[in-house]
């Protein structure tokens, strides 16, 4: 179905071009909130709300930009939410703790991306532990472009700015993770 | 860096779509269910102010009837006209 016919169908609340929608960006979406949130059952949840709000708010699509564009947009609006309140949850959970019964602080889980090949399974964690150090838009773009194969144009049209923002964006997310993986490797030689 | 060159990306689970539908027919049941609830505060609580102001009227009303009575009783003490004692020899 064209892009087109689709928004039509799904601002007319048709079934049929929801469940198409859904079939065409499933795996976009939940691929792009994976890279940010690091968690599978969070991303699966997540991608659920994306459609829901999707389906929710198509009335207010205008058509400025492409559908997938702004498909992105939400399920990067949303997964960042995710993330501040994760962070939110954690500070004040480490204000409790001066209160509080000690508790015991649980270590976040590495995460393993389930399309990353098995020779770079160990690797690939590293660099999500650094991706995850990453200033907002940094990891935006760099979750973008590298994992969902998004081209600068496209990255630059999801965060609605300029190729030339986006190529410094890249740059600096390079170079803040060449650093911190330096650092982690380091630590690790050194508790070897 | 280059561990993620190459890399699939990471597919959803195949029942997304029924996942989704289940949610919004939740959201939808569970927005009427508020919307009912909120309908029902609302004329609970216009009844309630209905029967207030109903019973503060009723009441002043009374009240004002009480105090005529009173001013006239004292009245008559005053002048002791009082119909118990009053001397008509």
């Amino acid at each position: 179905m064209e892009e087109i016919l689709l928004i039509q169908g799904l601002q007319q609340k048709e079934e049929r071009s929801f469940e198409e929608l859904v079939n065409n960006y499933k795996n976009k979406l939940y691929n792009t909130v994976l890279g940010l949130v690091q968690n599978e059952m969070d991303a699966e949840d997540i991608t659920q709300e994306v459609f829901i709000q999707a389906y929710e708010s198509i009335q207010s699509f205008k058509g400025d930009s492409k559908l997938s564009t702004w498909l992105y947009r939400i399920a990067i609006s949303k997964a960042l939410d995710f993330i501040r309140k994760k962070n939110r949850k954690k500070r004040s959970a480490v204000i409790f703790r001066f209160f509080g019964p000690e508790r015991k602080e649980e270590e976040p889980a590495t995460f393993h991306h389930p399309g990353v090949v098995l020779e770079q399974r160990e690797n690939a964690a590293m660099l999500f532990k650094a991706i995850n150090e990453l200033p907002e838009k940094q990891r935006i773009a760099f979750t973008l472009h590298k994992l969902e194969a998004l081209s600068y144009q496209q990255v630059a049209a999801v965060l609605d700015t300029s190729l030339s923002s986006v190529e410094s964006l890249m740059h600096r997310a390079k170079t803040n993770l060449r650093e911190n993986l330096a650092e982690y490797y380091a630590n690790m030689t050194s508790e070897k | 860096m280059q561990s993620l060159d190459g890399a699939q990306r990471a597919e959803a689970s195949p029942y997304l779509y029924s996942k989704v539908m289940n949610r919004l027919q939740n959201k939808t049941a569970s927005s009427r269910k508020f919307l009912r609830l909120s309908w029902e505060l609302a004329f609970a609580m216009i009844l309630f102010t209905g029967l207030n102001i109903a019973a503060f009227f009723y009441f002043k009303q009374d009240d004002s009837q009480n105090d005529d009575n009173g001013s006239i009783t004292s009245l008559a003490n005053e002048y002791t006209i009082n119909s118990n004692n009053y001397n008509y020899n």
